[in-house]
Parts: C-alpha cells; sequence; structure tokens
C-alpha cells in the first residue's frame, strides 16, 4: 500500500499569537480518516495545510511522496490541483458558469489529460445529470455539495479533504453526502480525510484523531 | 473552457454595471471619435476647396465671411465689387490669374454662381455629362447638387433672387430660364454642390433689373418701363406690388452706392479723375463700368504680390483675405470649442475608466470565493490576474466598437444638418488612423483601470477567504 498522505511535527503560528502543534500521522490509499475537535482546536487550520493552501510555521507535508511545501507560486497550485480534491462546509463555485463547466473547470488549470465525459459520469452517478446545465445557484444547498464532490473528484486526486462536508445539511442529505464521498474516495482509490465536529459521522468511521487545545 | 470565455461570463453576469460601464465607454469613445471624423472631413474639404488660391478680392467687411462665401460657399458674401474697380488690381504682373465669382441667384437653395471656365478647370473638375457651358444661360451642375436637385443634361429651371430657397416667394423669381448643358463629376470639392454659369447670366439677370429700378426713379420714364415690364411678365397679376418691391429694392442699393462713392471721392481724388477720362475715351461702357462680382480668386505669379497687392487694395472699397490665415484662424477659433467638447469627452472617459474600477473591484468582493476556488483548483496567481485584467478589456472592447458605431450614427444625423444648412455631407463610413490610436489609448486606460483589482487578486490569501466563512 502507497503512502498517500504524511505529516511530520506541523506547527502553525497565527500572527495574533495563537499556535498549533499538530500530531503526525499517515493515510494509505484507500483509507480513511476522521478529524475531530471542538471550534477553535486548528481543524480548518490544518486542513488548509493539508491542502496545499496554508504554508505551515514549522513541519512537512508528504502527498503522493512528495513533500509539498518544498514547491512554491505557480507548482504549488498546479499540484494541488491535480493531487488534492477539496471539498468545503459551503461549496463554493464560479457562480457565471453552468454546474458541468464548473466541474470541467479542474481540467482547464490541469495539464493531464482526461476523458471530457468524466464530468458528466460523475453528474450521472450523483444522480445530477439533469443540473448539469443549471448555474449553481440555483441548486439546492444538498445538490451544490454534491456537486462539490464530483468536482473534488474530476482528476481522480491522491488525497480528498472535506472541510465539514455535512455542517450545513440535514441528517438526511448529511448521510448521502458522506456516504457519497466514501464509495467515490473508495472507487478513484484516494485517501479521505474528513474534518467535523460533526458528532453524527463518528459511528460512520471508525478511524479518528482528535484534535485538542491541549496539543498548543 | 478559456479564461477568456470565463471573462466574458464574469463579465455578464451583472449585467446592469455592466451596461452602464460600457455606456460610459461607448459615450466617450464616440464623442472624441466622432470630433476626430469631423475635424478630418471638415479641414479636408476645407483645403480641397482652398487649393492654391492665394488671395480672394472681394467688398470690405469680414475677411472669413468672404473666403467662407467664395471658397467654400457656406456663408453670405460680403458684398459686391465692381469690375472695373477690382481689374486695376488684378492687372497685375505678379499675378498668375484670377476667376471672378457672382453671386446673386438660386435655384431652390442651391447657389448658382457667375464665373468662367476656368474655374472648374482650376480645381481640376472635369464635366463627365455635357459639355462646359459656353452661352449665357448655360449651366454646369456640381454633381452632389444635380443629383439632389435631379438636374440632367436638358434640364431648364429659373433661378431665385437671392441665396436661400424662397421658392414661395414669387416677387424674388426671375424669368430667365437657365438650361443644364452639363453635370460635374464628383470631385469633394464645393464645386460638388454648385451650379455654375457664365458671369454674363448673372450680370444679364441683374443689368435687367437695374433698368427697371432706374426707371422707377425716373418719372418721365415710367409709363415705358411700366410697359416693358408688363410685356416681359404678362402673366403676374401683382405687377404693381412687384415694382414697389424692386423699386425700393434698389433706392437701398442706390444709397449704399452713394456711400461708396463718396468715400471714394475722400480719399482719391485723381482716381475719380482718371476714370471719367478712361469713361470720355471709352475704354469702358457705361454698362461694363456697373457690372459688379462677388469675388475674384487670385492665384499669385510673382512672391511680390504678397505686398503688391494689399497695396493696391489700399484706399479701395474692396479687400484682400488670404484664405489660409483666415482658415487658420477659423481652426483656432473653432478649435476652443473643440476642445471644450474634447475636455468634455475626457472627463466622461475618466468617468469610464472609474467605472470599470469600481465595478471590477465589487465584483471582487463578491467573487472571491469564486477565486479563491480556482485557486484550489490549481489555478495560478497570474491566470487569475490575466482573468481580471482580461475582463476589464472585454467593458472596454465592447465599449470601443459602440463608440465607434455612435459616432458614425452622430455623423450620419450631423450629414443629414450639414446637408439641410450647406448642402453638404459627411461619410460616416471611413475609419482613420487616429481612431485605431484612440482604441488602443482606451484599451490602455481599461489594462490600468482593471490593474490595481488585477494586482489585489495576485496578493488574495486563499486559506483566510476560505476560513473566513465560520
Amino acid at each position: 500500500m502507497n503512502k498517500a498522505l504524511e505529516t511530520k511535527s506541523l506547527e502553525f503560528k497565527y500572527p495574533n499569537g495563537s499556535a498549533f502543534h499538530f500530531p503526525n500521522f499517515q493515510l494509505n490509499e484507500n483509507n480513511e480518516v476522521l478529524i475531530l475537535g471542538n471550534s477553535g482546536v486548528g481543524k480548518t487550520t490544518l486542513l488548509h495545510i493539508l491542502g496545499g493552501l496554508l504554508k505551515p510555521s514549522a513541519g512537512e507535508v508528504w502527498i503522493n511522496n512528495e513533500n509539498v511545501y518544498s514547491k512554491s507560486g505557480g507548482k504549488l497550485d498546479h499540484f494541488r490541483g491535480e493531487n488534492i480534491g477539496i471539498v468545503f462546509q459551503t461549496a463554493h463555485f464560479v457562480q457565471p458558469l453552468s454546474v458541468i463547466e464548473n466541474l470541467n473547470l479542474t481540467l482547464k488549470f490541469s495539464k493531464r489529460k482526461f476523458d471530457s465525459n468524466r464530468a458528466l459520469e460523475l453528474l450521472t452517478r450523483l444522480g445530477l445529470q439533469d443540473k448539469k446545465l443549471k448555474k449553481p445557484s440555483e441548486l439546492s444547498i444538498g445538490e451544490q455539495q454534491r456537486v462539490s464532490i464530483a468536482r473534488a473528484l474530476m482528476l481522480n486526486p491522491k488525497l480528498i479533504l472535506a472541510d465539514e462536508p455535512t455542517s450545513a445539511l440535514d441528517d438526511k442529505n448529511a448521510e448521502t453526502v458522506l456516504d457519497l464521498l466514501r464509495e467515490e474516495a473508495k472507487r478513484s482509490q484516494s485517501a479521505l480525510v474528513i474534518v467535523t465536529h460533526d458528532s453524527r459521522l463518528k459511528s460512520k468511521i471508525q478511524n479518528t484523531i482528535m484534535l485538542e487545545e491541549g496539543m498548543i | 473552457m478559456n479564461m477568456i470565455r470565463i471573462a466574458w461570463k464574469n463579465v455578464w453576469n451583472k449585467t446592469g454595471s455592466t451596461l452602464l460601464t460600457i455606456t460610459l465607454v461607448s459615450f466617450g469613445v464616440g464623442i472624441l471619435s466622432m470630433m476626430l471624423l469631423l475635424d478630418k472631413q471638415l479641414s479636408d474639404k476645407l483645403n480641397r476647396s482652398i487649393k492654391d488660391v492665394d488671395f480672394v478680392l472681394g467688398a470690405k467687411g469680414s475677411p472669413l465671411q468672404l473666403i467662407l462665401s467664395s471658397v467654400y460657399h457656406i456663408d453670405a458674401p460680403t458684398g459686391n465689387i465692381k469690375v472695373s474697380d477690382a481689374q486695376r488690381i488684378i492687372r497685375n504682373i505678379s499675378v498668375q490669374e484670377a476667376i471672378p465669382l457672382a453671386y446673386g441667384d438660386n435655384f431652390q437653395g442651391w447657389r448658382i454662381v457667375g464665373t468662367n471656365k476656368r474655374y472648374a478647370e482650376f480645381y481640376n473638375v472635369k464635366v463627365s455629362n455635357g459639355h462646359v457651358f459656353e452661352q449665357p444661360f448655360e449651366v454646369n451642375v456640381g454633381a452632389y447638387a444635380a443629383s439632389e436637385l435631379n438636374l440632367s443634361v436638358g434640364s431648364t429651371f429659373t433661378s431665385t433672387h437671392g441665396l436661400d430657397a424662397n421658392t414661395n416667394d414669387p416677387e424674388h423669381q426671375h424669368n430667365q430660364t437657365f438650361t443644364v448643358v452639363g453635370i460635374f463629376e464628383s470631385s469633394g470639392t464645393a464645386i460638388d454642390r454648385l451650379i455654375l454659369t457664365p458671369v454674363e447670366s448673372i450680370w444679364m439677370v441683374h443689368e435687367h433689373e437695374h433698368e427697371e429700378g432706374e426707371s422707377e426713379d425716373h418719372n418721365e420714364e415710367h409709363a415705358h418701363a411700366d410697359e416693358t415690364h408688363v410685356n416681359e411678365t404678362e402673366t403676374h397679376e401683382d405687377t404693381d406690388h412687384l415694382n414697389t418691391q424692386e423699386s425700393n429694392m434698389h433706392e437701398h442699393s442706390d444709397e449704399d452706392h452713394h456711400d461708396e462713392e463718396s468715400s471714394e471721392e475722400g480719399v482719391s481724388g485723381e482716381e475719380i479723375m482718371k476714370r471719367v477720362q478712361e469713361r470720355n475715351i471709352g475704354m469702358h461702357s457705361d454698362h461694363e463700368d456697373e457690372r459688379e462680382v462677388t469675388a475674384y480668386l487670385i492665384v499669385k505669379k510673382l512672391p511680390s504680390a504678397m505686398w503688391m497687392l494689399p497695396n493696391a487694395v489700399k484706399n479701395t472699397n474692396m479687400q484682400l483675405a488670404q484664405p489660409a490665415i483666415e482658415i487658420n484662424r477659423l481652426n483656432e477659433n473653432f478649435g476652443l470649442g473643440m476642445s471644450i467638447v474634447k475636455g468634455v469627452a475626457l472627463v466622461i472617459m475618466l468617468v469610464s475608466m472609474l467605472s470599470v474600477f469600481i465595478s471590477l473591484f465589487s465584483a471582487l468582493r463578491e467573487r472571491k470565493y469564486d477565486l479563491a476556488i480556482m485557486r484550489t483548483l490549481g489555478a495560478k496567481k497570474f491566470q487569475l490576474f490575466f482573468l481580471v485584467l482580461v475582463e476589464g478589456c472585454i467593458y472596454m472592447f465592447i465599449g470601443i466598437a459602440f463608440g465607434l458605431v455612435l459616432s458614425r450614427i452622430g455623423l450620419l444625423i450631423l450629414s443629414g444638418a450639414a446637408q439641410q444648412s450647406f448642402h453638404d455631407e459627411f461619410d460616416p463610413m471611413i475609419f482613420l488612423n487616429e481612431e485605431l490610436i484612440l482604441a488602443c489609448i482606451v484599451l490602455g486606460l481599461g489594462v490600468v483601470a482593471s490593474l490595481l483589482p488585477a494586482v489585489k487578486v495576485l496578493f488574495m490569501d486563499i486559506s483566510k477567504t476560505l476560513g473566513n466563512e465560520k
């Protein structure tokens, strides 16, 4: 089994003085982990560091055997686009573009050659094929979250990061979205990291890491 | 899915502010491009009409008015000068040639100019249909006038006194019939909108009137004159009324003559003596002495004309105007008005730049998630920087395109107005290099206006943007 993700003594200090020290962990392909913790323990900070969006003050993130923060600028952007799929708490889209155009946007920023039917295939699997020409804003919150999962899966990333993907959803939608996320991550052989304080998810995923304030 | 398409969609995502911005840009560009087109076409027309005319000799008055009336044929003439007086100036070794112009009549508002064959030759305008006039009352019609008046070779018409159309006014109608013997080719000069006839035609029309006028003054000839008049205008029922009008008119012009002559006497007694002698010897018949023209276009042969002619004109009731100088002066005066309009257009341009800036900047605040998401999908900073710049340019591109169309519509309207008042038109379908430069500058302004929002995108903190939502 290949290591999809490994963190080494990650630290982050905000300019206002608050600092986080994160536990080391690693994740193989096809594995999943739930990172739990109360508000303010740095869950989102950790997720952004894992996603190549926020450079840590110290420590290393290895994804697919590459040291993420040894890259910078355009190289890092490109690496992120190709290897990491991120699902945020609130789904954000390029508003003027249709659902299918938003999915295909991922191909635009990647140098990898991809099947142009990929977007439609994903939408069909998520039951959204008839919404493909709609603007994202015309979709329900649950549907938007499903589209953002589809977008995260577009390039078969090594790592899928989900930041509170269910907190804005009701029980039924939360379950649908979580199941989708796990199923699709398995199908594309991706490692899945879900950051949440949503206790509804605990019963589903056994592998958990608890972030606590004492870690500072 | 390329960046330009994304930019295009972004621009049209907020239709209201986009339309406002584009409207502002197009008005700015439209006004400026219309000024360029007008300026270019007006000065081209003026220069073509000036050609090599060094001086215009005409009655005292505004020199600019003299130039406009006799070179460009748009203003009223300053008055008439006696041919005999003018000859003394023109017969000078420094003069290459002098072409007479005599005004007095119009046909449906189109000016009939009495001149000679040289006038058209001077402007290199050839008769494309028919032949050049030979006899009095034969006319050649300019291409534009001919098409507007529906005149062709063989057409006949009667003229009206004055320079403006007064066709409803039978008192000003003459009875002489002019015959079209030739149509000029289109040339872009004033000839396009003129009706040319031998100068003798104008003299004959007006001598005839003059005789009538004189006879009104002399009671003993009254009966006789009335008789002739009735014979000639049998069809008129209100002959008396006509006579009164004409005599009034001529009393007036007689007064003018007195003024002119007395000033001449006051200035130079010798001159008058010479003329009396000439008359006695018989060099000039009485008729010739009374003959008048409106102006002479003079081309110099020797540089000495520049001082000899002005000297010769001194102490006469004539003036010598230089087209080049007067048109320069006109441009200066006109230029002031032009620069005010230009200033207004520039202000509009600046406001539109501001509008581009504001719409990009405010859109940025709403779109920060869109942009941050694109970054997480692998978009590089400079791709988004470029995206914002392209959006700014799209506003400008559309604005420029509409502006250029707008200026042509404006010119078309103006051309309609010019057609009514000057019987002239502007060509809205030309494209100037200056407009290309204008377009480039406006595009540059668009880039400058979108630079700050674009730079802001460069320094966007994605983590903060996406993490702030909680």
